[in-house]
């Protein structure tokens, strides 16, 4: 049930909202999580399996995506944003807006009957455009709260959606409803968004349907995959020969992006491994400047791809062009081994392995005070080493890579600090 | 006690105007999707074989087909080409 006080704001339900607020619902504090897509999950549900162990991140996230829903302890507000905060005494006055779904959350039985129906096809967000959905729609199977939305901007109005509900749950009296709450403290598991790949031109994403980024490729690779095999999405043809180029939009200066993604070098091994399993005929090259191999298992992870087959070649990707007749593409690439010198090699795929960027839609939302970003416009860590968590605002906390890249498991152990500094800092107020 | 079918559809449709333009997308995905109907009739084929029919460009095709093997209309028969692509053919769901 929803009430006007609590505990804890957790802006974010990715898997490091996720593990913020279920550790500190376990500890008993009264949790309030906002979201703004219509599910919760963040990026990680849509992966296929995760680094370096291989384990079905779908596996991993809906069981902790179920608990988060069910917990006595824990209230989600899907569709929802925060639209300020304001520091009253030890308190925060949190607004919050709640969009319509206009359906009714507690009639919806997810049956998809409206869904079916629909005569609307727009491109689907969730799995990056490649193929479309409804204007009502569940944002994927797996979603929590699994309710139908209708996207009311590309709706036409034709009612069938309402005719065919057998829970009559479609109801477009739903207005945009403005709760406020109060809170002691607040956590930022604001993720993080992928570099577009169109701000690098030169390689084409969006004008070469055989240029992908790694995102769409991982959705290719997914449980769930929108093509039910991995095919070009020009042409549906079965690759055969498919490149990664590292670092896109990451230790990028030009870009005005120089630091290290922490995860492009191994999702990218990650989806050569899972390719060599899908497409056992094809070659994958990666495309590198460094291999980033820093974690626990990451480097037997590395050269088990090498076993495999997966070719690696030190090189700088300078240029990618089409060939008209196939659809195939052109790597411009310095190569900083071997031979040396420019030189270019045709693939029939290619996949760019984008970096992070910060999710800087936060900071406007705090009245009276200015949050701290650092000099990349992530969330600035008061002290990194000692107090990881806390922000320069009191009772401001940040977890996951709203304080910077992070792979998942140190987004969830950011959550783990978070959640523990919370709670210290809830417990002092008393 | 009888449910009015559309009775929340008349409110909003008081408040908010359907731009033309959705209307007339949303009659071209049926029409595309009515031609790759009509393309799989005479049975399976591959998306460079229906976008020959079609006269669409492939890439448009591609997603087309895979939206609607994503609804139910369509789905791969399983066999592949000798130059490397999948089948498609049609499914009960009209």
């Amino acid at each position: 049930m929803f009430h006007l006080e609590y505990d804890v704001l957790v802006i974010g339900g990715g898997i490091a909202g996720q593990e913020t607020a279920l550790n500190l619902a376990d500890m008993g504090f009264k949790v309030i999580m906002i979201e703004k897509e219509p599910s919760i999950g963040g990026k990680m549900i849509l992966l296929s399996k995760v680094f370096p162990t291989l384990d079905c991140a779908s596996c991993i996230a809906t069981p902790k995506m179920s608990e988060t829903m069910r917990h006595e302890n824990i209230e989600v507000l899907s569709y929802s944003e925060v639209t300020s905060i304001e520091r009253i005494d030890k308190k925060f006055k949190v607004k919050i807006l709640k969009k319509p779904k206009y359906v009714r959350e507690d009639l919806c039985t997810g049956c998809q009957e409206c869904e079916a129906n629909c005569p609307v096809n727009v491109e689907d967000q969730f799995n990056f455009g490649l193929v479309g959905r409804r204007a009502v729609y569940i944002p994927f199977s797996t979603a929590i709260p699994k309710t139908a939305v209708i996207d009311i901007e590309n709706c036409i109005l034709c009612g069938v959606c309402e005719r065919v509900c057998p829970a009559n749950a479609i109801d477009f009296t739903q207005e945009p409803e403005c709760y406020t709450l109060k809170v002691k403290a607040v956590v930022l598991a604001t993720g993080f968004n992928l570099f577009p790949a169109r701000r690098k031109p030169q390689y084409g994403f969006g004008k070469f349907p055989n240029v992908m980024d790694a995102m769409e490729m991982d959705r290719l690779l997914s449980p769930t995959r929108p093509y039910n095999a991995v095919v070009r999405p020009l042409d549906g043809k079965i690759p055969e020969n498919i490149a990664y180029v590292l670092c896109t939009g990451s230790r990028d200066v030009s870009v005005g992006n120089p630091i290290c993604s922490q995860i492009c070098c191994m999702y990218s091994i990650k989806q050569a491994q899972l390719l060599m399993g899908a497409l056992p005929l094809a070659d994958i090259t990666i495309y590198y400047i460094d291999i980033r191999a820093f974690g626990k298992g990451f480097e037997e992870f590395y050269q088990q791809a090498k076993d495999m087959g997966v070719q690696f070649v030190k090189g700088k990707v300078a240029k990618i062009e089409e060939i008209k007749e196939t659809g195939n593409l052109i790597v411009r690439y310095e190569d900083m081994e071997g031979s040396g010198g420019v030189k270019e090699a045709e693939h029939d795929l290619v996949v760019l392995s984008v970096g992070m960027l910060a999710n800087t839609g936060i900071t406007s939302i705090f009245k009276y005070e200015d949050l701290e970003l650092d000099e990349y416009n992530y969330v600035k860590q008061a002290d990194a080493l000692l107090s990881p968590a806390k922000t320069n605002l009191k009772g401001v906390f940040a977890a996951g890579t709203a304080t910077g890249p992070k792979d998942i498991p140190d987004s969830i152990l950011s959550a783990g600090a978070a959640s523990a500094e919370v709670a210290a800092y809830i417990r002092s107020l008393k | 006690m009888s449910w009015d079918k559309e009775k929340t559809l008349k409110y909003i449709k008081k408040k908010h105007k359907v731009s033309e333009e959705k209307v007339e997308e949303t009659r071209e995905f049926m029409k595309i999707r009515k031609a790759i109907a009509k393309a799989l009739s005479s049975g399976p084929k591959t998306i460079p074989q229906i976008a020959e029919i079609m006269g669409l460009p492939l890439a448009d095709v591609t997603y087309n087909v895979m939206t609607c093997r994503k609804y139910g209309y369509i789905e791969e028969t399983g066999e592949v080409s000798d130059d490397d692509y999948y089948y498609y053919e049609l499914k009960g769901r009209k």
